[in-house]
């Protein structure tokens, strides 16, 4: 045992609340390691000690790993938590906490330097059974390399800066008269986000779901895996909403589980991994390998009866988990939505300002991973994410009548949300049927929602609401309007 | 915020409803509903000019990246007009219907605030 006794988490939002909320669980403390803009925020409220690392631009605190490790040694920590996205994936990062002493609960340096560079994930994928998808990732980055390769890869390619993750930087040619224009917004994404202009090439498979296997490596090198996702309804590379289990075949099942766990035992993997795969018909091709906790993973957690972040600590903290392959078994079928602070009349873009109410309507099945709360303001400075929605039923069909149900029951006051843009997805005949693609969105809501008008007897119920309203303020509820009850 | 149940024809409808600054937020049957309670919002509803509605403005605040147009360019319905950085992504303003670029009021490179106007469009000199 390592006596993990202090964790910091380097990390904010939803993902800081559940990292702090286990940590709890366990016995052990918690120092949040924050930037100034995120004070108003649940994380910051509930976290044992707080610390702050840095103004908001990510560079100068979530980014910057001086000032992330300098602020986990003055709390007394003698680990990191890293969450997802910002240093979760950054090798040098986790050798930096382990020359301070500092746990990272994570894989090792090594395990993420292996995947992280593009190149040597696939050389290491082809010594196994699992299939790899054409691309290029050279160190010749001109304009006639990249071109000339994209040529060779066959038309759809997509391009991505080569630090990017999450969607960001990442642009598709269709053809070779897009190609151009997709390196040149690419570099500049890259070079905006990550600091750096480096692409790399893969072939776009048009009609692919996007499947995840759940791995987990225990301390005694024992590599699990936890069934799999889908990710197929992903926006501009972004998952919009995630499932587990995946719309796949059983006999597909077996051969990606397979060939995921194989990958992590190669990598002589430890602590929650995901080994992400395009599937198209009986075809699949490994992706990519996330060395990190996902976005995703309550979905796995609510079919497969586990704890995630609770395992990762117990893993970092040399303990073995109790699991047996044999006895995790899927139950149900569990569903997870992104909401999102946007405006999806306006083709997505982000509704920023201070959440005046909001309401989550718990129930059985029901779980809401919340980073803010009434009175929190969400700014321009990070991702637009509000909350996850997460629900499990006995079936799939279930399922997604119970996330419909939820969502009609989410208020939000003060910011636009993507409610309504989850519930059209969720009605539509190809999420419904489980047939959906990656191209699923770009292809069924290529523009932004159509306003619906206001109909009647809902303008009858507003105009109503806001005369109610206005004679509270005005008269002090001495005027009775005789709709209301108890008015 | 309130919280008022309302019988109407019959039906018992359970609203939520809060007054954030000029705007009434409700909430009932599933959906939410926002209202305009600024003057400029009753003079649009008493007919009055539509205080340049369409015209380009910032739907978030960001970066200018890109200015695809020229003053006096005709453009079609969907041509781009700005590229604009939010939130580290990529975002692209088009026009929403054939028309004409009046006059430019940001150029690249410019932070620009929420609402903030960007491009004057003519839609009547076509």
């Amino acid at each position: 045992m390592n006596n993990i006794e202090k964790i910091a988490i380097a990390n904010r939002g939803e993902v800081a609340v559940r990292i702090i909320k286990a940590a709890q669980e366990l016995g052990i403390a918690s120092v949040l390691l924050h930037s100034e803009a995120d004070k108003n925020t649940i994380a910051y409220r509930i976290a044992d000690e707080v610390i702050c690392i840095g103004a908001a631009p990510i560079n100068s605190s979530y980014m910057n790993m001086e000032n992330v490790i300098d602020g986990a040694l003055a709390g007394g920590a003698d680990a990191i938590h890293p969450g997802f996205g910002f240093l979760s994936e950054n090798a040098e990062f986790a050798q930096k906490c382990i020359d301070n002493k500092l746990i990272f609960i994570g894989p090792t340096p090594e395990a993420i330097n292996l995947f992280g560079d593009k190149i040597s994930a696939k050389n290491l994928v082809k010594t196994t059974s699992c299939p790899v998808i054409p691309g290029y990732n050279g160190v010749d980055q001109s304009e006639e390399k990249l071109l000339e390769e994209m040529d060779k890869i066959g038309y759809p390619v997509m391009v991505k800066a080569a630090g990017g993750g999450g969607g960001r930087g990442l642009k598709v040619a269709h053809d070779k008269s897009q190609a151009l224009m997709a390196i040149e917004s690419a570099k500049r994404e890259g070079l905006n986000a990550f600091g750096s202009e480096s692409l790399f090439l893969e072939k776009y498979l048009a009609n692919s779901k996007h499947i995840e296997v759940q791995v987990f490596g225990d301390c005694t090198g024992k590599i699990f895996h936890l069934f799999e996702r889908e990710c197929s309804v992903q926006r501009r590379h972004q998952k919009v909403i995630e499932e587990s289990l995946g719309n796949i075949s059983s006999s597909l099942r077996e051969k990606i589980h397979n060939s995921a766990v194989e990958v992590a035992e190669k990598a002589k993997y430890l602590g929650a991994g995901t080994v992400e795969f395009l599937v198209e018909g009986d075809e699949y091709y490994f992706l990519e390998m996330n060395t990190r906790l996902q976005v995703e993973h309550p979905v796995s957690e609510m079919v497969m009866g586990i704890d995630l972040v609770k395992s990762q600590i117990l893993a970092a903290n040399n303990q073995s988990v109790f699991w047996n392959q044999n006895d995790l078994t899927p139950h149900g079928h569990a569903i997870e939505c992104r909401l999102y602070a946007e405006d999806p009349y306006l083709g997505g873009v982000p509704s920023v300002g201070r959440i005046g109410f909001c309401k989550w309507p718990h129930g059985p099945g029901r779980r809401f991973e919340i980073g803010f709360e009434e009175g929190d303001t969400i700014t321009t400075n990070y991702d637009s994410m509000i909350a996850k929605i997460i629900v499990h039923d006995e079936s799939r069909t279930r399922a997604i009548n119970k996330m419909i149900k939820t969502l009609n029951e989410t208020i939000v006051f003060g910011l636009k949300t993507n409610i309504p843009f989850l519930l059209e997805i969720l009605q539509h005949k190809d999420f419904v049927s489980g047939d959906m693609t990656t191209q699923f969105l770009e292809k069924n809501f290529p523009k932004a929602l159509e306003q619906e008008k206001i109909t009647e007897d809902e303008q009858i119920i507003i105009n109503a609401v806001q005369k109610q309203m206005s004679y509270k303020k005005e008269q002090s509820g001495n005027l009775k309007n005789p709709w209301f009850e108890g008015s | 915020m309130k919280n008022i149940i309302l019988n109407k024809d019959g039906e018992r409808i359970q609203i939520w409803a809060q007054r954030l600054g000029n705007e009434l937020w409700l909430h009932f049957k599933g959906k939410t509903f926002v209202k305009d309670l600024s003057s400029s919002a009753k003079r649009r509803a008493r007919g009055g000019a539509s205080a340049g509605a369409d015209d380009i403005i910032a739907p978030m605040p960001g970066k200018i990246l890109s200015i695809k147009v020229r003053e006096g360019d005709q453009l079609k319905k969907g041509d781009l007009i700005i590229v604009m950085e939010a939130m580290k992504m990529e975002y692209s303003l088009k026009a929403p219907q054939d028309c004409k670029v009046n006059k430019l009021l940001c150029s690249a490179n410019d932070q620009v605030s929420l609402k903030q106007k960007l491009v004057d469009l003519d839609f009547g000199a076509q």
